[in-house]
């Protein structure tokens, strides 16, 4: 056995790094649960609280709390028929009436299934492939890197799902902030307006936790002024454990939930909600009768389940070996790596192979607590819905400030998150999406930096990134990324 | 949407051009025939700009199919030309968008936020945070006194000791 790997493997199952996996998956059901939180939102929460851990066990939890939110949000989005992330939203289809028709318990215990079979495939690929495509990415020299990540950043076109305009805008908007600080070349001073704090550039976590808490924030306050009040379906849970002619029911929608799941995931700016729907819609096509999907059908909760847990993993493996984030939660955990001076990326497998490897296991056991804490405590954590907003509301808020305090022990920087909190709600004013803003934050740097070495080294010719097949096969898959949705678009218009 | 698009890509056109005239005033090359630090702003900028102004273009053109040229005055023309820049017909126009952009209550918190995080620095974590905390639990319409009292002490403290002694997470304390 490589003993990376297995250094990896005891460092995933330290005590500490289990019970912090644990925590995290527990976290994560909730936040998931409750509408209105986000995966991103619970992330931010932690961070401040991973700042002071060893970067293994930091990571644990976060993982935690990433593959459990994407299992939470199917509990809320099949008692109350409001998903807990935009991930769960084709659970709903089938989960709700199955839910209103006294099957809650056969619905939940479908979607906790099916999300850890689909949790699981994807550790399977993103450890047979990671590792693979890591060696590969070793290879690549700046005009390769500078075309990977602009094909990372043209899945901007992707989020801009209203306006392609308003979505570009968005990524410029994130480029002229990286470009504040000192150049990452020279260190020249750029617009740094003689203040000392913007010499090392605003940090992206900071500007992060802004964008998506503030508006958040303010969405929650708006719903808790509108005392929406959510009824739940829970009247028996005690049954959560599947019968086998449901499982065998199951089979075949897991199996392409978590294929196309894990696949979908490894795409830059796909993730989980187009995952889930596909694997719904492929699903009810092949299925002999596709009309009892809608009415409360186990394959119409399995796919779309497994997929969007299977998500998770395949967004693991652009970002453990490119430094690619598939979506927001992969761009935190890029930051969270970041801070402990770990840089995702193909030389992560080289430098640190052991705590690569331990990131890799730490999402099994994610997985893994996922499916025992849901079993065992699904009545107590569907109790939780029930927090109030007047308690929840304000401790974010002020763990967001604690957060971006924490960071640098800077005011600065807590100005700088409440700004980035301004902007975010004037872009949501403006219905212009913030995942491009955020993309171009973690990837602007290093798309400046390998642009100017390829061309300092070609001496400002620019064939230099079509000679390299690498780079021109990058270059390839970012002009039908940026092209794919403006010709579904213009078709979509052209069939109404 | 149209007027908050023609509103907002002209923002952007006018912070194009000012970050256009602050990367003019960058260092250009200090290697012959390779990109300085001014490059990259520059690349940017025109990017930004152009997609601001194409932006205003498709929000401008917009409407104009649907007016009558015929009936075309000066004082028409006027009105169509302001309308048609800043996308506003009246002052009710401003005062809508205010509304929409902002409203009463999250204006409240992000007012208590900016206070909260202005008077940090100088009262310290544990003096502020309670009245902050209490004031955003009351805007979230809880009106129980008690429990506000209760929790806005008992959380702040609580969050206070946890980083400070179980995280080392030092957070500011007051500092008259």
């Amino acid at each position: 056995m490589n003993p990376d790997v297995y250094e990896g493997f005891i460092k995933s199952a330290q005590l500490l790094s289990l019970f912090a996996t644990c925590v995290g998956s527990f976290l994560g059901l909730i936040v998931g649960m409750i509408p209105g939180m986000t995966i991103s939102a619970g992330i931010i929460i932690v961070l401040p609280l991973t700042f002071v851990m060893p970067p293994s066990i930091s990571i644990s939890l976060m993982l935690g709390l990433y593959a459990g939110g994407m299992m939470g949000g199917s509990f809320s989005a099949i008692l109350l028929k409001i998903p807990g992330t935009p991930s769960a939203s084709a659970t709903a289809l089938d989960g709700y009436p199955m839910a209103r028709s006294g099957k809650a318990d056969v619905a939940l215990s479908t979607a906790i299934i099916a999300s850890f079979i689909g949790g699981l495939f994807s550790f399977i690929c993103l450890y047979f492939i990671a590792p693979e495509l890591a060696e590969v990415a070793l290879s690549f020299r700046a005009p390769d890197l500078f075309s990977l990540i602009f094909f990372g950043l043209s899945a901007i076109c992707s989020f801009a799902t209203k306006s392609i305009i308003k979505g570009l805008l968005s990524g410029m908007i994130g480029l002229l902030f990286i470009s504040i600080g000192q150049d990452p070349i020279m260190g020249t001073e750029r617009f740094t307006f003689g203040n000392a704090d913007l010499l090392s550039g605003l940090h992206f976590l900071t500007a992060l936790i802004g964008l998506f808490a503030i508006p958040q924030l303010a969405d929650n306050l708006s719903d808790s002024v509108k005392n929406i009040n959510h009824e739940t379906n829970n009247s028996n849970l005690r049954h959560l454990l599947p019968s086998l002619k449901n499982l065998k029911i199951m089979r075949l929608p897991i199996c392409i939930g978590s294929f196309l799941g894990t696949f979908i995931g490894i795409l830059p700016g796909a993730g989980g909600p187009i995952a889930a729907f596909i694997s719904y819609d492929y699903t009810k096509k092949i299925n002999k009768n596709p009309k009892k999907f809608g009415e409360g059908c186990i394959e119409g909760i399995a796919a779309p389940e497994s997929a969007n847990n299977a998500v998770c993993g395949g967004a693991l493996i652009p970002m453990m070996t490119l430094g690619i984030p598939g979506d927001p939660v992969t761009a935190i955990l890029i930051g969270a790596l970041l801070v402990h001076g770990l840089a995702p990326g193909p030389l992560l497998f080289m430098e640190n192979a052991s705590f690569a490897y331990s990131v890799i296991f730490s999402f099994f056991w994610a997985n893994l607590f996922n499916l025992l804490i849901a079993m065992s405590t699904l009545p107590l954590l569907v109790k939780l819905l029930k927090t109030p907003k007047s308690l929840l509301l304000p401790i974010i808020a002020v763990l967001c400030v604690i957060g971006s305090y924490a960071l640098r022990n800077s005011f600065f920087d807590v100005y700088i998150m409440f700004s980035f909190g301004l902007l975010g709600l004037f872009m949501r004013w403006l219905d212009m999406p913030v995942v491009p803003l955020l993309l171009a934050l973690v990837l602007g740097k290093q798309l400046e930096e390998h642009l100017r070495i390829a061309l300092t080294s070609s001496q400002g010719d620019v064939s230099i990134f079509f000679t390299s097949p690498i780079s021109i096969f990058f270059l390839c898959l970012s002009a039908i990324s940026i092209l794919w949705p403006i010709f579904f678009r213009r078709k979509e218009k052209q069939s109404i | 949407m149209r007027k908050k698009n023609i509103i907002s890509s002209l923002a952007f056109i006018l912070i194009g051009i000012w970050y256009s005239y602050l990367t003019y005033w960058l260092p250009t090359r200090t290697i012959p025939n390779t990109p300085g630090p001014s490059f990259f702003p520059w690349v940017i900028v025109i990017c930004f700009l152009t997609l601001s102004i194409l932006l205003l273009c498709k929000n401008f053109f917009d409407k104009s199919k649907k007016t009558d040229k015929s009936s075309i005055s000066y004082s028409t023309l006027k009105k169509v030309f302001v309308s048609r820049i800043f996308g506003l017909k009246s002052f009710e126009d401003i005062v809508e968008l205010a509304k929409d952009f902002f409203e009463k209550k999250v204006f409240t918190l992000l007012l208590m936020m900016l206070t909260y995080i202005a008077l940090l620095p100088f009262t310290g974590f544990l003096l502020t945070t309670p009245f902050f905390f209490a004031g955003f639990m009351f805007l979230t319409s809880e009106k129980r006194f008690l429990y506000i009292i209760v929790f806005s002490i008992s959380i702040p403290f609580s969050i206070f000791y946890l980083f400070q002694n179980v995280f080392s997470i030092f957070l500011p304390n007051w500092s008259f």
